[in-house]
């Protein structure tokens, strides 16, 4: 998924926090502040969440979540069980407070992981989401 | 990636989200042009709905978001831009600049016909 110079890249840009300024120009032309140059606006986000059609509590996987956006919208949309996935640790930090973890009920975790090599058992997830992490 | 989703999907799950890609039969020289503008990812040369049927999966829903995408990037450079100053006292020069190329890059790409972005979502098969 990563090479080895974005990796680095990677993990310096998560590691720091937007600015207030990015933030603020992201949720004007966004919709929300989702932090390191998405391009998913909300309506996006929606649209998404509307092709997965799950049941409530549902397994959902997000590969390469960033700070944790569109998946905080799916999870919070469908009421589904997240599981959240990125290389750098860095930004799985930085998602922790977007999917809103550690507050009850939470229902997302974190781990990290390449998309290439899942740490997951065969068939347990009722659907797997992206948003621009590969072609 | 998309053979890993299939191996943890259930059976009929879906994966579905939005992708940067290359429009079909793109010479190798546009091929080259289209990484230079996009995202260091963009490298497939089989489509998104051919990357998907060949690990096991039926596309079932397509959509071209590309001038929605161009229109986000743009805004996204010029109300950046407008807010320069800040933006450099609190991310740094070279981080400001490193983005603004990065969107304008999107906008130029999707302007020569070098780069897409679609939303696809696919049924495991």
């Amino acid at each position: 998924m990563f090479a080895s110079d974005n990796i680095e890249r990677y993990r310096a840009a998560y590691a720091r926090p937007p600015s207030t300024t990015a933030r603020r120009v992201e949720e004007m032309v966004l919709g929300r502040d989702v932090g390191l140059g998405g391009y998913t606006t909300v309506e996006q986000a929606t649209l998404l969440t509307n092709h997965l059609a799950l049941p409530r509590g549902a397994w959902v996987l997000d590969i390469g979540t960033g700070r944790g956006w569109p998946a905080s919208h799916v999870a919070a949309r469908l009421e589904c069980k997240l599981v959240a996935t990125d290389v750098p640790v860095e930004a799985l930090h930085a998602a922790k407070s977007y999917l809103e973890i550690g507050r009850e009920p939470s229902r997302a975790q974190l781990a990290a992981a390449d998309g290439t090599a899942l740490p997951f058992r065969p068939s347990i997830f009722a659907a797997v989401i992206h948003a621009d992490v590969f072609c | 990636m998309l053979r890993e989703s299939h191996r943890v999907l259930q059976s009929s799950g879906r994966v579905a989200g939005y992708v940067i890609h290359t429009p079909d039969d793109l010479s190798a020289e546009d091929q080259e042009r289209a990484t230079e503008f996009g995202p260091s990812f963009v490298t497939a040369s089989a489509s998104p709905a051919e990357l998907a049927a060949s690990v096991g999966f039926e596309v079932v829903y397509q959509e071209d978001v590309s001038a929605d995408f161009r229109t986000t990037a743009d805004s996204l450079f010029k109300a950046r831009a407008e807010v320069e100053d800040a933006l450099r006292a609190e991310e740094g020069d070279d981080v400001y600049e490193d983005e603004q190329e990065k969107r304008r890059g999107m906008v130029d790409g999707v302007d020569a016909g070098l780069l897409l972005r679609s939303i696809v979502v696919a049924r495991k098969r």
